[in-house]
């Protein structure tokens, strides 16, 4: 299992927690349920948690895809400087399916749900990839 | 005659029943989910390996561990059929099933 697909496992692995645990909770909040997980503290406590991690996944995948594309490979004797299109191409478009989705999921969904943390998660991992493959076929480096 | 538990109200209807079965016999809404993950699982993956070859256990781990889920969040409406730790447990173990599930997917595979 390669890194890409190993921390995008993981990161469904996470969404599926925090979907279990979220509906499981509101189930029993929009039914009156007599026994609700909510009253057990561990489990609203664990999909805060990994809330928390997916949400910090967000910023670090953006700010390594920063580092990323700003990267650049200096001159040698036989070669010029490299790396110019890899600031422009991935950045416009990362940023134009980041709009793209963004707008959709507000029609759909409005623009504070709960449901955010899936969209987040996501672009995320749109991030990730793509600093991951720049890095491979630039750099041919060892990331699968 | 005499009866090793209290005979349930049938005529209060059949949710009735299994919650006057359930009080009287605790591990009876336990066997209920029990049997409905089992359920699931077996036959799911036995028909899956007749039809295809081969059977994907974590996929129908999953998917038996959210049936039971559903199951016990509609039991959990009413009171005195499943406490809180069962809930939990069932719970956890549809988390587990979900993370086996997930990281026994390897690069290519559907």
């Amino acid at each position: 299992m390669g890194q890409i697909s190993f921390v995008t496992n993981m990161i469904m692995a996470a969404l599926f927690c925090i979907a279990i645990v979220g509906f499981a909770i509101n189930f029993g909040y929009d039914n009156n349920s007599s026994v609700n997980i909510a009253q057990d503290p561990d489990m609203p406590q664990l999909k805060s948690d990994i809330q928390t991690k997916v949400e910090l996944f967000y910023y670090d995948a953006n700010t390594s895809s920063d580092a990323m594309q700003k990267s650049t490979i200096s001159t040698q004797t036989e070669s010029t400087e490299g790396g110019t299109s890899f600031k422009v191409t991935p950045a416009n478009a990362l940023g134009t399916a980041g709009k793209l989705v963004t707008m959709g999921y507000k029609k759909i969904f409005g623009s504070d749900s709960g449901f955010g943390i899936f969209l987040t998660a996501l672009i995320a991992i749109l991030g990730f990839m793509s600093a991951l493959y720049i890095w491979k076929a630039w750099k041919a480096g060892g990331v699968d | 005659m005499t009866y090793l538990y209290a005979q349930p109200n049938l005529t209060s209807g059949i949710d009735q029943a299994i919650i006057s079965t359930g009080e009287s016999v605790p591990a009876f809404p336990i066997m209920i989910l029990f049997f409905i993950f089992t359920v699931v699982l077996l036959s799911g993956s036995s028909a899956q390996r007749r039809r295809t070859g081969t059977a994907d256990i974590p996929f129908w781990a999953v998917l038996a561990g959210i049936s039971t889920t559903l199951t016990a969040l509609v039991m959990n409406i009413g009171v005195g059929l499943l406490n809180l730790t069962t809930m939990v447990i069932v719970i956890s173990i549809t988390i587990l099933c979900g993370f086996w599930f997930f990281m026994s997917k390897v690069r290519g595979e559907q």
